[in-house]
């Protein structure tokens, strides 16, 4: 007989507990617990101005504050029918790859990077590796000046406005973003190279993969959800695909679309969108041997290491564009009117769909949000229950270890997911 | 945020929607309302975490103010430097990068050898629930805690 109650799982964002009961080889039960408080958002928009609906969204989440913004400011635009031009187009994309980088090094570097490590964290590291703390560091950084510049500040945008920016980024900054992200490539390299040396977990479970189209571009933002199971429809009809539930261990909900589990997130992308990455994505790619035929969780982390060389190659040729264009102040028209607007964007940790209805005063009568770890949360507890048996005959620190490895692969946004739920508790 | 070389940073860290933990932002935006030279920066660090380590980066002095809890009566104040207090655990163990906490931000950057010189002006939080008001004593701490601060900016720049 054997129970591992790990409270508290560490370096994720957010809170939750694992419980697993085992006896004689057999796992009995296995759950993630999400704890956190729910935190009503969706009530909290109704009667709201189309105006506050975007920095109200940005406070759901202050890892991925940016992704909010953005998806919720764009299905806005599509209820009160606001068409947006290119140079905002190019100033968003740049907002959003920026945050795929704050996130997805935080993930790598102080999150992923100590398990591998053989360390409890980056502290024990800071004397002896002085070097890799110092580049995380910088690293990290480098995502942040990218929302800085555009955003205004790095969490929690300022310059972000229905139809456009309030503010546009001097030319100047956006050329030392440039010479910024150039310098950043000698550190990405040292960091594919530190990943690259990592055993990773063998395991694999086949699941349905989601992620918006990539017709033209690597998965960002689109129309069309498609799934390895075959799914493309609008994201105007995500409720017809993938439904959401609730069960009671879990303040979040969970979800499913054509079978009982769905990813979400940097491996869906990649294997939905692998042929639109960077050169240099690529190539990363190939060296982790990361391919649409993939199908272990562990490898996530991979993934999100091939993402950050991606966007930062591709931030850098987004820039050339926008500095070759010259920004030039806009002043959008929007006026209230009543409508419905859903809209998605591709955020650090998945699909993340934003869905309102306006009155004709521009205000909100219903809203919903389908957050990423939500739909990835039912995935990751059906990972943990075909992993553990595999692992019962192993010391019970180093079955824990290897459990709590596979959760933050997912980098689970718990605070995140948490936001969406009436609940009774019994 | 350019920052500038070798300025005095008074950084207020907390969140103002924990009660007692939004003290530090209430005192920054006194501390606002006064007129200060170029070379002093006031900055609002949030919830930082490990982004703390940025913005303390090239300064010449550093003056940290958060809610702290010391065990003692609400909203007393007290002055530190890092060696009078623990940071985190030697093996990282309480680290959990979602939440850094000061101490353990504090304890990484002191292992790298990055940190400017450093105060931190810690005020005793009564509760730090969800909630925009601070509590009686915390809210009658903060001109005290402003007066404190102003003398130490004015100390560091040796007026």
């Amino acid at each position: 007989m054997m129970k591992i109650t790990i409270e508290h799982l560490t370096r994720l964002e957010g809170h939750g507990h694992l419980v697993i009961d085992a006896s004689n080889g057999k796992l009995i039960e296995c759950r993630l617990d999400i704890v956190e408080v729910p935190r009503f958002f969706e009530g909290l928009l109704q009667g709201r101005h189309f105006s506050d609906v975007a920095p109200i969204v940005a406070r759901i989440c202050g890892v991925c504050s940016n992704s909010h913004s953005l998806v919720s400011l764009a299905a806005t635009e599509q209820a009160l029918g606001v068409d947006i031009t290119d140079q905002t187009k190019g100033l968003r994309t740049l907002l959003a790859f920026g945050e795929i980088l704050q996130s997805h090094l935080l993930h790598l570097y102080f999150m992923a990077a100590p398990d591998y490590l053989g360390v409890s964290s980056l502290l024990p590291l800071a004397k002896k590796r002085r070097e890799l703390v110092m580049r995380a560091l910088r690293l990290k950084r480098l995502g942040n000046e990218i929302c800085e510049v555009i955003g205004g500040r790095a969490v929690h945008p300022v310059t972000l406005c229905v139809g456009g920016f309030s503010s546009l980024p001097e030319t100047t900054a956006l050329q030392n973003l440039r010479r910024r992200l150039v310098d950043a490539l000698p550190d990405l390299e040292a960091t594919v190279e530190l990943f690259a040396g990592f055993t990773i977990p063998s395991f694999s479970r086949d699941t349905e993969f989601l992620s918006l189209t990539a017709e033209n571009a690597y998965p960002l933002d689109g129309d069309t959800l498609v799934s390895s199971d075959g799914i493309r429809v609008p994201v105007a009809e995500y409720q017809t695909v993938v439904e959401e539930y609730l069960v009671p261990h879990s303040t979040a909900k969970f979800a499913r679309a054509s079978r009982d589990t769905l990813m979400v997130g940097p491996l869906a992308r990649i294997k939905n969108g692998l042929r639109f990455l960077s050169p240099m994505g690529r190539s990363v790619a190939a060296a982790v041997e990361l391919d649409p035929a993939t199908l272990n969780p562990f490898k996530i982390v991979l993934a999100r290491l091939v993402e950050v060389v991606h966007c930062v190659e591709e931030g850098i040729h987004l820039i050339d564009a926008l500095l070759q264009q010259g920004l030039r102040r806009e002043t959008p028209q929007v006026m209230p009117r009543a409508g419905h607007g859903a809209a998605a964007i591709e955020a650090p940790r998945g699909t993340l769909i934003h869905a309102y209805e306006y009155d004709r005063n521009g205000c909100v009568i219903h809203a919903d949000c389908l957050i990423p770890t939500a739909q990835n949360l039912a995935n990751i507890e059906a990972d943990l229950r075909e992993l553990i048996p595999t692992l019962l005959d192993l010391p019970r620190e180093d079955l824990s270890r290897q459990l709590q490895m596979l959760v933050r692969s997912y980098d689970p946004c718990i605070s995140c997911s948490t936001h969406l739920l009436n609940i009774d508790f019994v | 945020m350019d920052l500038v070389p070798g300025e005095i940073r008074v950084i207020a860290v907390g969140s103002p929607l924990c009660g007692d933990d939004g003290v530090g932002a209430v005192i920054l935006d006194q501390l606002r309302g006064r007129p200060w030279p170029q070379r002093v920066r006031l900055i609002d660090g949030g919830t930082g975490g490990i982004d703390l380590l940025g913005l303390m980066d090239g300064a010449g002095q550093v003056i940290l103010v958060d809610a702290v809890d010391m065990g003692r009566a609400a909203g007393e104040l007290a002055r530190f430097n890092l060696q009078e207090v623990r940071l985190a655990d030697e093996n990282g163990r309480s680290l959990s990068l979602h939440q850094a906490g000061l101490a353990e931000v504090l304890a990484l950057g002191r292992d790298l050898g990055i940190l400017p010189p450093l105060v931190i002006f810690g005020i005793q939080p009564q509760q730090v629930d969800i909630g925009a008001e601070l509590s009686p004593d915390i809210a009658a701490a903060v001109q005290p805690a402003v007066q404190a601060i102003c003398a130490e900016v004015e100390n560091c720049l040796g007026i």
